[in-house]
């Protein structure tokens, strides 16, 4: 088997040579290097996550506003970051103070419909920024009456929208529905436990 | 070492040709701004139910519409609501925002037994976008970018109730379609923060919905461009 392999590579490297002439020491160092190239550029760039980092990295800060217990989401934000912090990557404690790099998590009310809830990456400052920029905390929001709107309003449909707004605040982006895994769009049930896509990912973008 | 030299040279150039190439998609994810008016425009991620083959969407839509829009999107009535405790105002966190722009109704496809909704009547609809100017700045905000539908472009819509009895897009960008232009909605957004390949997705399904929408509506779009 090994005799084998050796003459396909001999064989492998005389076609070559007769390819490049005797150039082929150099020439076979800057293929290899071009084909890592693309290979490792294309998976980053295609995989569903943002790019950019963000304060804390995986491990943010989470503050709960009035309005969470108001509103009855306690123990549904914190199945969300539960659903994360099974990650050895990922680790999102939750604060009772607030500081710039503080994620902000609320329950409010919107006028669209369909829309199950929402997260907004902000700079030091406030203000909104691309979700490729640094972002010094987000604030996660879910939407009280639609969820409410649905059928099938139960505790494991709202904690999948939890996981899923928090996916977005650890830099997750949405993934091709035909993912076992938060990020795609929609209400359903959230998974029993992190999902292998999901846990690969976070791998892929905070390491392991 | 000559060899080795050369072959280090040139592995270092591959390198950092790949690396700008990186550098520059990210540049491109820069947030968009408007041409018209030199405000930039922010999309943000959210959760929403999405549908992506048309005839689930008209079974689960109430209102569905051939409709021209009849005013500027800065002419609109921009909503922006804001949390209400101590902490939230500090910071001017958004709880809501979202603009209420008028339509002229072209042509009803579906609607409710017990709607008034009538052809050639006005109607106001809910929007995901809307242009905030507050202690942060002047910007417009827009979800998973949605595009406002222009003044004097007709579309079909896709419409639902919302829990405040307005109706608003169903679907973002699948649930409004231009007849006007072939041209994508999802092209002018698809530079703003997101990767790359969940643009090209939607892109995708925007086309393919749009096609079912012309040929399911063939007879009643046609008949509104012979009266335009």
């Amino acid at each position: 088997m090994r005799k084998r392999v050796e003459k396909q590579t001999i064989k492998w490297e005389e076609n070559m040579k007769r390819l490049v002439g005797k150039n082929i020491k150099i020439v076979l160092p800057f293929i290899l290097a071009l084909f890592m190239s693309v290979s490792f550029f294309s998976a980053s760039v295609s995989a569903d996550y943002f790019s950019g980092s963000r304060s804390n990295s995986g491990n943010p800060y989470a503050y709960y506003d009035s309005s969470v217990s108001k509103y009855g989401y306690v123990s549904h934000y914190d199945a969300g970051r539960n659903y994360w912090n099974k990650h050895a990557s990922v680790n999102i404690k939750k604060t009772t103070t607030t500081s710039s790099t503080t994620d902000r998590y609320y329950i409010g009310t919107t006028s669209t419909s369909g829309l199950l809830g929402r997260i907004s990456p902000k700079n030091s400052s406030g203000v909104e920024v691309s979700t490729s920029s640094y972002w010094s905390y987000v604030t996660v929001s879910m939407y009280d009456n639609q969820m409410r709107a649905q059928s099938n309003f139960t505790a494991s449909y709202i904690r999948m929208n939890a996981a899923h707004e928090i996916g977005h605040s650890i830099k997750m982006a949405h993934a091709a529905k035909a993912y076992n895994s938060v990020m795609p769009q929609g209400w359903r049930a959230i998974p029993s436990s992190l999902t292998t896509y999901d846990s690969g990912e976070i791998s892929k973008k905070w390491g392991m | 070492m000559k060899k080795l030299l050369i072959s280090s040279v040139l592995i270092g150039t591959v390198f950092l040709s790949a690396c700008s190439n990186t550098e520059e998609e990210a540049k491109s994810e820069v947030i968009n701004t408007t041409k018209k008016d030199e405000i930039e425009t922010i999309s943000v991620g959210a959760n929403y139910l999405e549908y992506d083959e048309e005839t689930n969407l008209f079974k689960d839509t109430e209102l569905v519409l051939i409709a021209e829009v009849t005013t500027d999107f800065l002419e609109r009535e921009h909503v922006v609501e804001y949390f209400q405790s101590d902490s939230a105002q500090k910071m001017n966190e958004i709880e809501d925002y979202y603009t209420k722009t008028p339509i002229n109704v072209k042509k009803v496809l579906k609607a409710p037994k017990d709607s008034k909704i009538e052809e050639n009547s006005e109607l106001t609809i809910i929007e995901p976008i809307a242009l905030v100017d507050d202690a942060n700045g002047k910007r417009i905000l827009t979800t998973e970018h949605y595009e406002q539908l222009e003044k004097g472009k007709t579309y079909v819509l896709y419409l639902n109730k919302n829990t405040y009895g307005q109706y608003s897009v169903y679907n973002m960008n699948n649930g409004r379609f231009d007849l006007d232009t072939e041209s994508n909605v999802q092209s002018k957004s698809r530079s703003i923060n997101t990767r790359s390949t969940e643009a090209t997705e939607h892109s995708d399904i925007h086309n393919t919905m749009k096609e079912d929408v012309l040929q399911k509506f063939k007879a009643e779009i046609e008949e509104i461009k012979e009266n335009k």
